[in-house]
């Protein structure tokens, strides 16, 4: 058993197109990564692969968590085991409250541990802590949310849900930065020994407030170069030009 | 509650005969009926119920003193017609028998019913409640109400039965009649179980600035089928009508609105919602029809279906007749399935697929129910659509 998330030479392909070709990355407990990478490189692939999307073909490789290969389960069986994705786009869903949707959620992945009036104190409290209004819990999930609400919804999410293995799918597209500042800080006061963290960006701007451990650079569906938080600061200054000749290269 | 299951009086014999002849010559209705298309009424033996003798239990609110003392009348509806003979001219007045086999039905062989009466001025504060048993194999009912000038009442019938491990029949009437300025928040909820063809129909009519509020809701039975036709017969007159339903297993649902716009200045706005789980299917009909004297008429309807699986079925036939020149009216019908993105969405967050599916179908009926004016219901209807 072991609290790391191990992702072992992972291919996934969607409608017959591939688009991992071979992704190798381990996040550890208590470790916060980023991964970076250009436009249709393949970040939100994973981030969808990762949570069990069934659009996502899964040609070869394994990710193993707690001693599971968690491609074999479905999606709420990985969130129970403590993962949790940050959606990029999240869903509309009309007519379930914020609260009744989370009130449900926490119930599924922590079963019988919140009574209703615990439940309804550690929503206040998280809602607080990111700034956002009490009327907010009883809004319609994502429903007319603005892009920086719908952001805020999902930290929310996680500050509620405190899953051991959270991805941030682009969280900070969307948000002007003041909201990415409380978005930042709301992140930042959940991290601890507790909790693996993949920030999947594609500007180094969410970096400055929440800081990496380590960095992953993916090109064209593979992890070309790993380093320390230094390397966003490279990306920051130089762009991805200098993993262009990672593009062009085949694949076989 | 009381009860007021009476079953017998000479004048509604009287009454029950002229009705007879009509039912027995109209032909059993077919698919190919404009007002019973996808309808399958193949399955339907109605020999097998005849001579349709109702077993049907009815309780309803008892009325305080001080309701009593100013005229109000709640009881069974053969009593009334001997207690007070002016009640027949009110039968039928909304509608036409022979419009429909089964309303022909219920005026041929109706056992039950009750009849509600708000004098002018009188405004009922606290629902009044009306619980209809069918215990039988058949129950045939009539029921009445009528309100008068400047009164007001909230009525909520609820329809239920004992399952007889049997067919079972079920043809109700109610009427409704809101005299000038009269308003009436009228809630109808059934709730089936077993092998039930249910046939239930509400006409109302609207006189001048009277206002009419249907909320109903269909549950279970084998075919259920509810038509609800709203008469504007007085300028100024207006009604909303929020339908709900959900059909499971092979049930069939079958709902219908028709409104008519007699008079100038009258507002109409429905919206009946569905979802159909399992093999289940259903049929929306909605016609708005505005002759020449409806102008100035505001009217319309919606109606929206969401699908749980493949073999579901769902048709939804919104019609506008309309002769009159200065008019808004519209209608707007969606069928559609569960989004999997949604799905996706909430089971990321570890709702097992069943449970994500719960939250999405009882969310779909929210919007509906948020609009009922009644606590007590709504509640009421988002517990049915939870079992």
């Amino acid at each position: 058993m072991t609290d790391e998330l191990v992702i072992k030479d992972l291919h996934v392909s969607i409608e017959g197109q591939k688009i991992l070709n071979g992704v190798d990355l381990v996040v550890k407990k208590g470790e916060v990564c980023a991964l970076m990478g250009p436009n249709g490189s393949g970040k939100s692939t994973l981030a969808y692969t990762l949570m069990g999307h069934p659009k996502y073909i899964v040609d070869k490789g394994e990710v193993l968590y707690k001693g599971k290969n968690i491609l074999e389960l479905a999606p709420d069986e990985r969130a129970k085991l403590g993962v949790f994705l940050s959606f990029q786009y999240p869903q509309e869903i009309p007519g379930v409250s914020v609260s009744n949707f989370l009130r449900t959620a926490l119930n599924s992945v922590k079963p019988g541990q919140t009574s209703v009036p615990d439940f309804v104190k550690l929503l206040r409290e998280k809602m607080k802590l990111l700034k956002i209004d009490d009327s907010f819990s009883r809004r319609y999930l994502n429903e007319g949310f603005s892009g920086g609400e719908k952001k805020r919804a999902e930290i929310l999410q996680l500050a509620v849900l405190q899953p051991e293995m959270a991805i941030l799918d682009e969280t900070d597209s969307g948000l002007d930065i003041d909201s990415l500042k409380i978005v930042a800080e709301g992140v930042n006061t959940l991290l601890g020994p507790n909790m693996g963290v993949l920030v999947i960006t594609h500007y180094q701007r969410l970096l400055n407030y929440i800081t990496p451990d380590k960095v992953h650079i993916m090109v064209k569906g593979r992890i070309v170069k790993s380093g320390g938080k230094e390397l966003a600061h490279e990306l920051e200054a130089r762009g991805y030009d200098e993993y262009k000749e990672f593009e062009k290269e085949e694949v076989v | 509650m009381k009860e007021i299951s009476k079953a017998k009086s000479e004048a509604a014999d009287a009454r029950r005969e002229d009705s007879l002849e009509r039912f027995n010559s109209m032909p059993m209705p077919k698919e190919k009926d404009e007002n019973w298309r996808y309808t399958d009424m193949g399955k339907l033996k109605l020999e097998n119920f005849a001579p349709f003798e109702s077993t049907a239990v009815i309780t309803a609110t008892e009325l305080s003193e001080d309701l009593a003392r100013h005229g109000v009348i709640l009881s069974d509806i053969n009593s009334a017609m001997e207690k007070y003979p002016a009640t027949l001219n009110y039968f039928f007045k909304g509608t036409d028998i022979g419009k429909d086999k089964f309303v022909a039905l219920s005026a041929a062989y109706f056992a039950h019913g009750y009849f509600l009466y708000v004098p002018k001025n009188i405004e009922i504060k606290e629902p009044i409640r009306i619980n209809l048993a069918a215990e039988g194999k058949n129950s045939v009912l009539h029921n009445l109400v009528i309100l008068e000038p400047n009164s007001r009442a909230d009525v909520i019938e609820e329809y239920t039965n004992k399952d007889i491990g049997d067919e079972q029949l079920n043809a109700s009437i109610t009427e409704v009649f809101a005299n000038t300025n009269s308003r009436i928040n009228f809630y109808h909820v059934n709730n089936w179980t077993g092998n039930v063809y249910n046939f239930t129909n509400l006409i109302g009519t609207a006189e001048r600035n009277a206002s009419i509020s249907w909320v109903s809701g269909c549950f279970g039975g084998n075919l259920n089928r509810l038509r609800i036709d709203t008469n504007f017969n007085g300028q100024g007159s207006s009604c909303s009508n929020l339908g709900i339903f959900l059909g499971k297993g092979e049930e069939h649902i079958d709902f219908t609105t028709n409104v008519y716009h007699n008079a100038e200045n009258t507002t109409n706005d429905i919206l009946v919602d569905g979802i159909l789980k399992d093999e289940s299917s259903s049929v929306y009909r909605g016609l708005i029809k505005i002759p020449k004297e409806g102008q100035k008429t505001n009217s319309y309807l919606a109606n929206h279906i969401l699908k749980l699986g493949d073999k579901t079925l769902a048709n939804s036939i919104p019609s506008l007749k309309i002769d009159a020149n200065d008019v808004k009216a519209s209608h707007g019908a969606t069928v559609g399935q569960i989004n999997e993105e949604h799905l996706f969405y909430l089971m990321a967050r570890g709702l097992s697929r069943a449970e994500a599916e719960r939250l999405i179908v009882e969310g779909f009926f929210e919007p509906v129910i948020q609009k009922i004016p009644l606590e007590e219901l709504r509640e009421k209807i988002r517990e049915m659509v939870r079992k």
